[in-house]
């Protein structure tokens, strides 16, 4: 068989597959086997299993199930009330103040938790019926909780950014760095939409009323919130930075760290802590399982030279480097509509790699880009997975419709910025370029 | 049919309980590494060796009790609205390539640990533990992943033999 022929039938027959729903993880592993077979010969099914044992070795892979414990006991710790309290002082009596202060509670929430459903969870509960009580616009407050959730994987720590490093074989620690100033660059763009959304029209987001306004001594007094989140995230990042922890160990301390907030606050009990365990050792499955097809599928496309081809396509396109990064990160984008962000990695980094490879592009660079991509699919219609998150925790009254029109003006705010980081790569580089 | 089914939710219950428990020696052996490291001085040599088999625990054996919460992605844009007997049809045609990859895991996974056993072959590391236990994994893993394909597989012929009109489950 011709070499292009083997490439689209990879190519094509996985996007078939895919569309039957059939879970992603089985299709993966299923066709691959498959082909394998077809291609090479029954010799070739070693490669199946092989690349099931290797991810599973994957060391830095630890560091998946310890984040995720730590985002799930932090879920029930009582941390995010907390923070809300002391924001709604500060915060309150500005104009758009508690939509502003929540995404500011949702970066520090994001910093904690590697994953995208915690901010939007918890603050959905707490924040979203406070902002619609007060008359703030529906689609505001909405937007800001939906979307302040689909930075967790941006933010570090990050199970995506995990997934991608240990794939892709790219420092962990470095692609944390990396999402640290886009992330901020996306929430300051957030703060900064309705700060001047709010200026124009104030009827949007109303100041509280001055009975409810703290004093200044109630104000600093609960400052103490914060202090305990706030010291387990420098001492995360710090750690990873100073390489005193690697991310996995980080991870650990992490959900230890948790336990303890969870304790301080009074909210530590054995059957929370016992549905944590069930939690992260579910999205742990979900996604080792999608790891190990993703591995299978890119021993396909490796020896059957479906890569090279894709790269020749790709490398005759009259656009330039420039021109083909836009082409990838718009596969991705597009891709983060229908399907979930760790299933297109597994899916596109194989595919992907040798291109970068070939055309001399800054590995770490790309792949936050990539990230930052994939993650703007957290929130887009119609199967952004922060949309169906809300939809859960929403009060009765909020349509998926009003969830699809409220996150529009933060997606676009969120393509802006990775737009920004296509053309300023220190963004994303110059962090991680400090780590030895 | 029915009596297989409840069995087979019983037994991935189980061991998805096993394998969410493994969770709390993740944690505590990584903690105690890093101090032992840092506040006594004298690294563990078994404390990364014993961690990846604990996580490798947790996400093969996990895998069917994943697939039976309905936990694995799926992209079901194209699906979702289908009528159930033909979604049920779907998927009995899809779950060939399901089983495919399922038993390929299960045959290559335990000729690989059953070549580690006879070899005696440890771990490439300083402890060097039997490294059978860990690939011993792979295909105890896909089978029961395997065992809730195949529930799945007959709540769909179910779903098939059932009146028209009487709706999915």
């Amino acid at each position: 068989m011709e070499p292009w022929m083997i490439a689209l039938i990879t190519v094509i027959s996985l996007l078939i597959l895919l569309m039957t729903g059939l879970p992603v993880a089985f299709a993966l592993t299923g066709l691959s086997a498959l082909l394998l077979y077809l291609f090479l010969g029954p010799s070739a099914l070693f490669m199946v299993v092989g690349s099931a044992f290797k991810q599973i070795g994957t060391e830095v892979f630890i560091a998946i199930p310890l984040f995720v414990l730590m985002a799930a006991i932090l879920q029930f710790s009582g941390i995010a009330s907390s923070l809300y309290a002391t924001m709604h002082m500060w915060m309150g009596p500005l104009r758009g103040g508690l939509a502003i202060g929540t995404i500011f509670i949702c970066a520090i929430i994001d910093a904690l938790s590697g994953i995208g459903a915690t901010a939007t969870t918890t603050m959905g509960l707490i924040a979203l019926p406070e902002m619609l009580k007060r008359n703030y616009n529906k689609h505001m407050a909405v937007g800001i909780v939906t979307v302040g959730g689909a930075l967790g994987p941006l933010i570090p720590p990050s199970v995506l950014m995990i997934i991608v490093g240990g794939y892709a074989q790219l420092s962990v620690g470095k692609l944390f760095l990396g999402g640290v100033f886009p992330g901020l660059l996306i929430t300051l763009g957030y703060a900064l939409y309705m700060g001047i959304r709010c200026a124009i029209r104030p009827q949007d987001g109303p100041a509280i009323d001055p009975s409810e306004r703290g004093s200044m001594r109630e104000k600093v007094a609960s400052l103490k919130y914060v202090i305990l989140p706030l010291g387990l995230i420098f001492f995360i990042m710090g750690g990873i930075y100073t390489g005193i922890f690697t991310p996995t160990e980080a991870a650990g301390f992490g959900a230890m760290g948790a336990v303890v907030i969870a304790m301080a606050y009074g909210k530590f009990n054995l059957s929370d802590m016992a549905s944590a365990f069930k939690l992260a050792m579910r999205v742990t499955c979900m996604i080792m399982w999608l790891v190990v097809g993703g591995g299978c599928y890119s021993a396909l496309v490796t020896v059957t030279g479906t890569g090279h081809l894709v790269l020749d396509v790709l490398s005759n396109l009259p656009f330039g480097a420039m021109g083909i990064i836009i082409v990838m990160l718009g596969i991705a984008l597009i891709m983060g509509m229908f399907i979930d962000p760790v299933a297109i990695s597994m899916i596109c980094i194989p595919i992907f790699l040798p291109v970068i490879n070939a055309l001399g592009i800054d590995l770490l660079w790309f792949m936050l880009l990539f990230v930052i991509a994939v993650v703007i699919g957290y929130i887009t219609p119609p199967f952004g997975l922060n949309i169906f998150y809300m939809k859960g925790v929403a009060p009765d009254g909020i349509t998926i419709m009003d969830i699809y029109k409220a996150v529009m003006p933060f997606t676009a705010v969120k393509i802006f910025c990775l737009g920004l980081c296509i053309l300023f790569p220190g963004i994303l580089t110059y962090l991680p370029g400090l780590l030895k | 049919m029915q009596t297989f089914i409840k069995i087979v939710s019983n037994i991935n219950e189980l061991v998805g309980k096993i394998a969410a428990f493994l969770m709390a020696p993740l944690v505590l052996i990584t903690v105690y590494e890093v101090i032992m490291r840092y506040l006594v001085k004298r690294p563990t040599i078994w404390a990364w060796d014993l961690n990846i088999q604990v996580f490798a625990g947790i996400a093969m054996l996990g895998g069917g009790y994943t697939l039976l919460q309905k936990g694995h992605v799926v992209v079901d844009v194209f699906v979702m609205k289908m009528d159930p007997r033909k979604r049920a049809w779907l998927d009995i045609m899809t779950s060939f390539f399901f089983f495919a990859g399922i038993i390929v895991m299960i045959l290559g996974g335990w000729e690989m640990a059953w070549m580690s056993i006879k070899a005696g072959e440890t771990m490439p590391t300083v402890w060097a533990p039997p490294y059978y236990i860990m690939k011993l994994l792979v295909p105890v893993g896909a089978f029961f992943v395997l065992l809730q394909g195949v529930s799945d597989l007959l709540q769909n012929i179910l779903v098939i033999l059932k009146k028209p009109g009487s709706g999915r489950d």
